[in-house]
């Protein structure tokens, strides 16, 4: 069992995950339950790999890749925002619909259906960051990743930034906890649902493309559920950035565990199952506390009056 | 008072239509929009949508093909629809059925020696128990911590996948080796009219229950208005647990079905996306069964029809997901409301 | 001394529907002046402000800030210097304190948010207003007085100098009551100008320097402070008015107790202690009159009495029979019916029609109900005849209720209720919004279930209607009942109105 292999994998299986996971926290940052993170990133990873394919150029398929999917984006928030559909039932549509498109899409734009593999000249590669040298530890686990990886790592701590020290960041963290206040406040609400939206198309895009060109493949379904284990990680962690990115990085331990234990002979099923569990727990845990807690606070109020009026 | 009965008669034209607008709305903007994507991709729509048609009612065996497909979803829709009045929202139904499902051939495995009947008997109500109590867990939690339903849902469905494809593949009851991969063979099996009658009576069941019992009377209620329906003396919360675990029971008659009259066997995967065509078929249907109904109709008639699509057009058959994606999207949009909202101006200044 | 008009607003009229809310008003403000508003629920007070505030656009009349005519809404408000501290707070929980204050107007440099600038500015403001608390802490860790100063400071923060408190003691211990007038008191050292909305009379004689006092919708006096008293405050605020309404003229009532509450508390879920060892007891062909600015535990005691609410401590008999642990349905089969004060969202499913409505709490009755199923035609024919009996005008039997006017659709909820022949009815605001031919209409189906034996809690803000209506009245302050009122007393001068607006307002306490 190579050490070094797995944690080097736990990386690159982290990633995309960090990237839904931080496109899904702009969007419950302002209150809107996107639960279709699995179809944005699925269709980033269409889009990236059909432009791709289309216009014979890695940086121009992707470019177009992540445009489509912020428009995605967009276009989630308008039925949400504006035709007040609700929000579970259209990102269910959206998950129909993606699923739909992608699969029928591929004959016509590729001439095969279910898998179509890109040439390997297009392909996100790996990047040999100099900085490792040959036999140092970190440089086993840290280098060779593609760039995408390597903006995944840094971005839930700029996110963090963002969020806590920036004005922009002020307001969209105010509109997601108290809508009211913040428009008496003169924040513009609904512009800054829709921006929040489309930047959880935009992260879905990369994540896409991560996903789909370091294999410059596309397979339908190849998303296998990471946007739900991106809810499970926001709901784990509270849409926190940085215990996001913790998260996310022991979903990619789980994954490249079980890739591991697998091809050893090992059942991987329960292994799989043990975060949605974790995730389970993290809902149901905090809202166990806060009953306890309310019923302390009426419990004290009553003894203070006992006390005070001298036992009845 | 004249005033009054044209407000009355037009009040009562506008709930009819508008019951009736929504759905059809939906459908008919989804199929346009299925057929542009055809015609973008070089297809004919007209064609393929002929093809469907007729794919799905074309001929005796494709029309016993589109109620066998129907069936499953009417009871889905049950599932979501009986929740979604209560103000329950529902979405574990994939889940339910794995868990039904794997009930059943729990059953088979300890009582496979039983008679055939008792078997069944068996095995329907261990399906319905395992769907129900699966239903019932976020339910619980919605009541006592306040959680939110949709979440656990989730997570149970994920859960339950799992959990199910770990019992297909390391359970003592596996059957490795065999030319189906990861499935488990069920004994008993049902003709596909018994099933049929027996869903049949289920939904005459539900619809009387619903329109003229009083606990349809107290559904309702609970729906319209939750803090009325308590204050009238119904306890809400109670009687939403009960309504969760119906719901659920309904993903179990599901299963029954499609395990004992269909398949005869279970297999990994067996009911992905079918949770979500209950829900579609539901928000369809709105208010109303028949609108269930035919929801469900036209969703297991595309299902049907996309065999013989591919095998007769160079269209691929997943546009009929497609299709799908879009009736979900454009049937909640209550599109009536946004245009009668010009009427609700004219009344106010009527009344100044 | 000069003494400008910083605020002049003049025949300031507004509409809600069909009531009038506000009916040509003139109001000014002086600079440096502390200006109370009075009067009770439904005066017209908080509309007034938030006309002032540029939540809300007059019907007519106008505004002048400084001399000069201006239409506004509220982020011009702002810049005109006019800041508003609401009943409830618009807080935002999990923020900061420093967040919260600066929300409305972040300092940044570029897009950064300048934090040293903004705490230096809100340190101050904390020091001066006494707070201890840290500005990173969360707003949710404070206390509710804590809370106000933050709100009084945010207004501060983007450069108010007209500040607008509505109702800011309704959330305040006495001892923070004090340091608020503190407070304002050192806001117009500073030069503010301060309009201080309030029930409270003795409050507001403490620390106002002008009173106007409102009454549905007119102003009914403008004194200074030091003109009048308390009780002149009082018959401005609920001096009687004549009108054409039927009266209670029983004397007689019964001695046999069908309601009795003993020793009962409730505290919410923050804590609060909103119902203070109530007693009372209701008798049989008795209306008893529950009066009290809202607030002050109305709510909670309707809902503990129907069954919604339990109570922390205490008991509740009916008919000597011990309720306290019955439920809802229990309760209505016992006997007790209720007319809520919220007619559309508790009393009656909109969404619904007659029929749906007349059976609620009935569902499970074995009249209505064989095997499960609805006997569609005996509920049919029992709405006809309701329809006809209460004459409920424009009503169809399929219709959803919400064609049906005020006055009908309490005419339903009065059928429903008045059917079970309850010996218990508890009427909450039961003609709020209603014109003259529905109150009667309403007043005379309760004296004729008064008749009838059943015992009526009537639960009004409206003074007029419970001096008219109850045989006994208790008004309610703060949770408890600060004050018992017979009809005889009323009426041979004992007690004036005043007294009773003393009552109202937590002065007298007998």
């Amino acid at each position: 069992m190579d050490i070094f292999g797995i944690l080097h994998s736990t990386i690159r299986l982290a990633s995309p995950i960090i990237l839904i996971s931080i496109g899904g926290l702009f969007s419950l940052k302002v209150d809107i339950f996107n639960l279709g993170l699995e179809a944005f990133a699925l269709m980033g990873c269409f889009s990236a790999v059909a432009a791709t394919y289309l216009t014979k150029n890695l940086l121009l398929g992707s470019t177009i890749g992540v445009v489509v999917c912020v428009i995605y984006g967009l276009i989630y928030s308008f039925f949400v925002i504006k035709m007040k559909v609700n929000a579970v039932i259209c990102a269910v549509a959206f998950i129909t619909l993606t699923s739909g498109l992608t699969r029928y899409l591929m004959q016509p734009i590729f001439g095969t259906s279910g898998k179509f593999i890109l040439d390997r000249s297009f392909a996100l590669k790996p990047i040999d960051l100099g900085i490792f040298s040959e036999n140092n530890l970190i440089g086993l686990i840290l280098n060779n990743h593609t760039i995408l990886v390597y903006v995944s790592i840094v971005l839930p701590f700029i996110t963090h930034i963002f969020l806590n020290y920036t004005k922009y960041g002020l307001y969209i963290r105010s509109i997601g906890l108290n809508q009211v206040a913040a428009n008496a406040a003169g924040i513009n609400v609904d512009l800054w649902k829709y921006l929040a939206s489309m930047a959880s198309g935009f992260f879905c895009g990369l994540a896409g493309i991560q996903l789909a060109m370091s294999m410059n493949l596309f397979n339908v379904e190849m998303t296998a559920g990471r946007g739900f284990t991106a809810l499970a990680v926001l709901i784990m962690t509270g849409a926190q950035p940085i215990p996001t990115f913790f998260a996310a990085l022991l979903f990619g331990f789980a994954d490249s565990i079980s890739n591991v234990l697998s091809s050893g002979g090992y059942q991987p099923q329960f292994l799989a199952m043990l975060p949605y569990g974790l995730a389970l727990m993290a809902v149901v845990l905090p809202k166990v506390f806060r009953l306890i807690g309310e019923k302390r606070k009426r419990k004290l109020s009553f003894i203070r009056i006992l006390n005070r009026e001298g036992g009845e | 008072m004249r005033i009054r009965m044209k407000d009355a008669i037009s009040h009562k034209i506008n709930i009819a239509l508008s019951s009736l607008t929504n759905p059809v709305f939906a459908i008919v903007t989804a199929f346009i929009m299925g057929g542009v994507i055809v015609a973008l991709t070089g297809g004919n729509p007209f064609q393929a949508y002929r093809v469907l048609l007729t794919g799905a009612f074309g001929s005796f065996s494709s029309l016993s093909r589109t109620i066998r497909f129907t069936l499953p979803i009417i009871m889905l829709g049950f599932s979501f629809g009986i929740s979604e009045r209560s103000g329950y929202f529902n979405i574990g139904q994939e889940g339910q059925m794995y868990a039904g499902a794997m009930a059943i051939v729990f059953v088979q495995y300890i009582f496979g020696d039983t008679p055939r009947i008792v078997l069944i008997i068996l095995m329907a109500c261990a399906g319905i128990l395992a769907s129900g109590l699966i239903s019932y867990v976020p339910a619980l939690l919605k009541l006592k911590l306040s959680t939110d339903e949709v979440i656990v849902s989730m997570l149970l469905n994920y859960i339950m996948v799992l959990l199910s494809k770990y019992l297909l593949l390391y359970s003592p009851i596996a059957e490795l080796g065999k030319s189906t991969a990861l499935s488990i063979e069920v004994e008993p099996g049902i003709s596909g009219q018994v099933i049929f009658i027996f869903a049949f009576s289920i939904i005459i069941i539900y619809m009387i229950t619903y329109k003229s019992s009083t606990w349809g009377y107290q559904l309702r209620l609970i729906g319209k208005n939750k803090d009325f329906a308590e204050l009238s003396g119904i306890n809400v919360g109670k009687f939403m647990l009960i309504i969760a675990f119906i719901a659920g029971a309904f993903s179990g008659i599901s299963v029954f079905g499609e395990v004992l009259g269909v398949y005869h066997r279970v297999y990994n995967g067996f009911a992905s996306n079918l949770g979500f065509y209950g829900m579609t078929a539901a928000l369809i249907g709105g208010d109303s069964v028949f609108g269930l109904i035919a929801g469900a109709l036209i969703l297991g008639a595309l299902q049907s029809g996309s065999i013989s699509l591919a095998t007769m057009t160079n269209t691929q058959s997943e546009i009929v997901l497609v299709v799908q994606g879009f009736v979900m999207l454009f049937s909640t949009i209550k599109i009536f409301k946004h245009f009668s909202c010009f009427d609700k101006k004219k009344e106010l200044k009527k009344k100044r | 001394m000069l003494s400008k008009n910083v605020v002049e607003m003049q025949g300031i009229t507004k509409y809600f529907s069909n009531v009038l809310a506000n009916s040509d008003i003139n109001f000014t403000l002086i600079q440096g002046e502390t200006h109370a508003i009075i009067g009770e629920n439904g005066a017209g007070k908080s509309t007034l402000m938030k006309i002032l505030y540029g939540q809300i656009q007059p019907d007519s009349g106008k505004i002048f800030i400084d001399g000069e005519p201006k239409n506004y809404d509220i982020s011009q408000a702002l810049k005109y210097g006019i800041g508003m501290v609401h009943q409830n707070f618009m807080h935002v929980d999990e923020l900061s304190v420093l967040e919260n204050i600066i929300l409305n107007n972040i300092p940044d440099n570029f897009g950064f948010i300048d934090f040293k600038n903004a705490r230096r500015k809100c340190q101050e403001y904390i020091k001066s207003f006494g707070l201890k608390c840290s500005l990173s802490s969360k707003i949710s860790g404070l206390s509710v007085g804590e809370r106000q100063k933050i709100e009084i400071i945010k207004t501060l923060y983007i450069g108010a100098r007209i500040l607008i408190l509505d109702e800011p003691t309704a959330v305040l211990t006495p001892q923070e009551s004090k340091e608020l007038f503190k407070n304002i008191n050192l806001l117009k050292s500073q030069g503010k100008s301060i309009i201080f909305i309030s029930h409270k009379l003795r409050e507001v004689m403490e620390v106002a320097d002008r009173i106007t006092v409102l009454k549905k919708g007119k102003v009914t006096g403008s004194f200074s402070n030091g003109e009048v008293d308390e009780t002149d405050l009082a018959r401005a605020m609920v001096g009687r008015q004549d009108v054409d309404l039927l009266q209670n003229s029983a004397n007689h009532v019964s001695n046999k107790t069908v309601l009795k509450a003993s020793k009962i508390w409730f505290i919410d879920k923050d804590g609060i202690e909103k119902i203070k060892n109530l007693n009372f007891s209701l008798h049989e062909g008795e209306i008893l009159g529950i009066g009290g600015v809202e607030g002050n535990g109305q709510k909670e005691l309707q809902e503990i009495l129907v069954g919604r609410y339990s109570p922390d401590f205490g008991r509740i008999e009916l008919g000597g029979q011990d309720i306290t642990k019955f439920s809802v349905a229990q309760r209505r089969s016992s006997g007790i019916a209720m007319i809520p004060e919220d007619r559309m969202t508790l009393g009656l499913s909109i969404n619904s029609n007659i029929q749906d409505n007349l059976l609620a709490g009935r569902h499970e009755n074995e009249e209505f109900v064989k095997r499960g199923i609805i006997k569609r035609k005996h509920l049919d024919e029992v709405s006809k005849r309701a329809i006809e009996h209460f004459d409920i005008r424009g009503a169809n039997l399929e219709d959803h209720v919400s064609q049906l006017s005020g006055g009908n659709l309490q005419k339903v909820i009065l059928a429903r209720e008045l059917s079970i022949n309850p010996k218990v009815l508890i009427a909450s605001q039961p003609t709020r919004g209603l014109d003259i031919g529905a109150i009667n209409t309403v007043r005379s189906f309760l004296l004729q279930e008064r008749e009838k034996g059943c015992g009526i809690l009537l639960i009004s803000a409206d003074l007029e209607e419970l001096m008219s209506m109850s045989n006994r009245i208790l008004i309610l302050f703060e949770g408890n009942f600060s004050g018992e009122i017979f009809r005889d007393q009323i009426r041979r001068g004992i007690i004036s109105e005043e007294d009773i607006g003393l009552m109202m307002g937590g002065v007298k306490t007998r």
